[in-house]
Parts: C-alpha cells; sequence; structure tokens
C-alpha cells in the first residue's frame, strides 16, 4: 500500500551544501523528518553540482520519512549559463542584456523536458524562448516555429 | 546578538518568478531559497553577511518582478527537536546501545552510548554510521591503546564509541561549531576523558605530526574524501587503517582509483541501503 503523504516542501538549495539553517531546517523539522538524514542524501546525490541551485521537491509522510526529487536548474539558470551573461534585465521590454540562439534554446529545453508539464519539445521551447525574452535576454536566429 | 539569519519574502510572483528570481539573488549572500504554502518567495542567507545597501540592491532586483516584500530576521533554534524527541528511539548495533539521555538505561552486557543529537550528525540511525559502528566493532582488538582521529564527527558517536572500545586518544574535527559544541556535551554524557573535540577541517591536519595516528575515521562525502585523503594519510602510521563513509555506489570507483594512486590497501568494503563505507590499509613503510 503506497504510504500517506503528509505534505511536501519545495526549496532551492545549492548542490551539496544542504545544512539544517533555515529554510530547510524550519520547514522539515516542522513535519517531523530528520534534518540531518535529508541534508546527507541531498549534499551526497548533488556534489557534482556543487554551489549551483538546484529545485528540490521533498514529499514528506505520515510515518515522518521522506523522499525527494532534485530537478534540474532553473531554466533562468540555464539561460544565463548559456548566455554567460551575469543576470538578467531589470528593464526586459527596453534594455536586452545578452542573446541565445534557437539551438541553445533547444538544448535547454530538452533537458528540462523531465520537468516540465509539455507534451513537445517545441512547447518547451516556446517556454524557453519565452523565459529569455522576460530575462532581456533576445533569442536569435531563423526561428523554427 | 544579531539574528542570525535573514528573510526576505518576495509576493505575488508567476511561476517564472519562482523559478528566475533565485538565480538574480544568489549573486548576493542569499543561499537558499523556499516557496511556502502560501506562494511566497523567501530567500534565506546570514545576516552578518548583510549590509543595508545589499538589502536595497535585494529590493532593486525583485521590484520588476514583485509588488509585495518584506524583510524579517530569525535565531538559530534546534528546528530537528520534533524528531529527536519523538522518532529517535534507541538502536543496537552488535553489543552497542545507541540511545538518548531521556530513554532507559541499555541492557546489561550491551556497551551504551549516550547521544542528545541538538540538530547534528550522528544518531546511529542512518546507514553511514551503523557501517562504521560495525567496522570499529569488528576491529576491537586493533583499538586497545590506539590513537584515533574522527574527521567530520558530527555528534561525536564514532569518537565516544571508538573510546569506549579502548582507544587511548581520540581527537574529533568538525566543520560545524553548534555541532563542536554537542559533541562535547556528548563526549562528557559519556563520560569519556581521552576524546577531544575540536572546530575545523583538514586544514588542520597540517600542524599534527606526520604518521601520529593509528586510525582515521572519515564518515563525510565523496568530494570532501576525494580532496583530502592525502592528508588523512599524511596522519596515519604505517599499517594504520583508513576508515571511509558516506559514499553511494558510483563513487566507489573514484575512491578505489584515489586510493590506488596513493597506494592505500582496501581491506573491506560494506554495504547498507544505498550508502557504502571502505576500511584502507595504509601500507608499512
Amino acid at each position: 500500500m503506497a504510504k500517506e503523504v503528509s505534505g511536501f516542501v519545495k526549496l532551492q538549495v545549492k548542490g551539496g551544501t544542504a545544512n539544517p539553517a533555515p529554510p530547510i531546517g524550519p520547514a522539515l523539522g516542522a513535519k517531523g523528518v530528520n534534518i540531518m538524514d535529508f541534508c546527507k542524501q541531498f549534499n551526497a546525490r548533488t556534489q557534482d553540482q556543487m554551489g549551483k541551485v538546484l529545485p528540490v521537491v521533498i514529499t514528506v509522510y505520515s510515518d515522518k520519512s521522506f523522499d525527494f526529487i532534485i530537478k534540474t536548474p532553473p531554466v533562468a539558470v540555464q539561460i544565463l549559463e548559456a548566455t554567460k551573461i551575469k543576470q538578467g534585465s531589470a528593464e526586459s521590454n527596453r534594455k536586452k542584456v545578452g542573446s541565445i540562439s534557437w539551438d541553445q534554446v533547444r538544448t535547454i529545453a530538452e533537458a528540462k523536458m523531465p520537468d516540465l508539464n509539455c507534451f513537445t519539445v517545441e512547447s518547451a521551447m516556446k517556454m524557453v524562448a519565452g523565459t529569455a525574452r522576460s530575462m532581456g535576454v533576445n533569442v536569435v536566429g531563423d526561428s523554427p516555429f | 546578538m544579531a539574528a542570525e539569519y535573514l528573510c526576505f519574502s518576495i509576493w505575488p510572483l508567476s511561476e517564472e518568478g519562482h523559478d528566475f528570481l533565485p538565480s538574480l539573488l544568489e549573486e548576493l549572500p542569499f543561499d537558499t531559497f523556499e516557496t511556502n504554502d502560501e506562494g511566497v518567495l523567501v530567500a534565506y542567507g546570514p545576516s552578518a553577511d548583510f549590509s543595508q545597501e545589499l538589502q536595497k540592491l535585494a529590493e532593486e532586483i525583485i521590484v520588476d518582478f514583485a509588488s509585495k516584500w518584506t524583510w524579517h530576521t530569525r535565531d538559530k533554534e534546534n528546528w530537528n527537536e520534533l524528531w529527536e524527541k519523538n522518532f529517535f528511539q534507541p538502536l543496537s548495533v552488535g553489543r552497542l546501545h545507541i540511545r538518548a539521555p531521556f530513554h532507559e538505561p541499555a541492557p546489561e552486557g550491551s556497551l551504551e552510548i549516550i547521544i542528545e543529537p541538538r540538530m547534528s550528525f550522528g544518531t546511529g540511525h542512518h546507514g553511514t554510521t551503523q557501517l562504521l559502528c560495525g567496522a570499529l566493532l569488528e576491529r576491537e582488538s586493533m583499538l586497545k591503546g590506539a590513537k584515533i582521529l574522527d574527521m567530520g564527527s558530527g555528534t561525536g558517536i564514532l569518537a565516544i564509541v571508538a573510546e569506549k572500545l579502548g582507544a587511548a586518544e581520540v581527537l574529533g574535527i568538525e566543520i560545524d561549531d553548534w555541532v563542536v559544541d554537542n559533541a562535547r556535551d556528548n563526549v562528557r554524557l559519556n563520560g569519556c576523558g581521552r576524546t577531544q573535540m575540536q572546530h575545523g577541517t583538514a586544514e588542520a591536519l597540517p600542524a599534527i605530526e606526520e604518521g601520529y595516528y593509528d586510525q582515521v575515521l572519515a564518515n563525510i562525502h565523496r568530494e570532501v574524501l576525494l580532496a583530502d585523503m592525502p592528508a588523512y594519510q599524511r596522519v596515519l602510521k604505517p599499517g594504520g587503517l583508513l576508515y571511509l563513509s558516506g559514499l553511494n555506489e558510483p563513487d566507489l570507483p573514484l575512491i578505489a582509483a584515489r586510493a590506488e594512486g596513493l597506494g592505500l590497501v582496501e581491506e573491506f568494503r560494506g554495504s547498507m541501503g544505498a550508502w557504502w563505507a571502505l576500511v584502507y590499509v595504509n601500507p608499512s613503510a
């Protein structure tokens, strides 16, 4: 029989660096989870991505056990990495801070597919391109759409 | 004393905003982010690292994404207390009986280890700890009168087990200061007079005489172990034992290759659930 879920905790944590400081400590501790077990497992599983902000969704069960899914870095973070810019534009409509090719958009979309509620790579690409524009990053080259 | 953590709550935000803002805010000293049940994004960082200018900069970063934000602070407390008080059950590893101070005393004939964890790693429940407790028990005859170093000592559980199995001198080194305080209390609770706890990392090892220790224990994780294995080996006497834990199966070939490069000889490997531990012998000169 499946275990009864008592709640979810959604965090973004730097790979390999989880510790019981807030929000990990208070969020998991309040649900009766052994925080130290989570930190040990998270750090062991993410040591290849040390220091990279990773979204993690923790499922807590009624018996205080837990499991968690580490998602790929947010689309915005992957766009920043692909374009080698430090941060997006605060005025994305007026001020463009970089550009990204449709090939790069496809690469990010494919990497992100497991986490997205999209049926096709094309729809994921549209989502990635939309995020890029909202950050002040131009999508350049021939549009596949 | 100033509060230890600064919390920056931001709302309302689109889904992209939740994804995107952490990547901008991590340029500041924020290290972890939470999307709470109300859909508010909260960024956390150490208060000591923030000036008023940095807080203003954070507000400038988010102002185009969200219309509302607040700042508050949080002090450190033992957030793990609920688990420690309600779900930490005594357990046995071989003849070791590991319990919290509020549990009944150990049954006769067992070796009692008392651990009050206070948000530190090492209650004995984790496979990584149990594997090394078992490995120490199996090598009990080699612990009598031995000098032991325990890296990443957590609650101090392995150091305490080593002394109770006969070690003459034990040093635990731990990176988190509040954990060191907790370990010192546990050492006292167990009446261990030959065990010292020190705040630090492998950077403290060059100050130790070469070949000083008979055995070195390290229950940390792959990246730290790979980086620090040469430093462990330097303080290990020829013929001494190096215990490594905190490893998953994919880590084993990397550790094995590193050990081979250092001339360490594998003596034991064992697993519990997804976790693995290894014991190496330092070759005699």
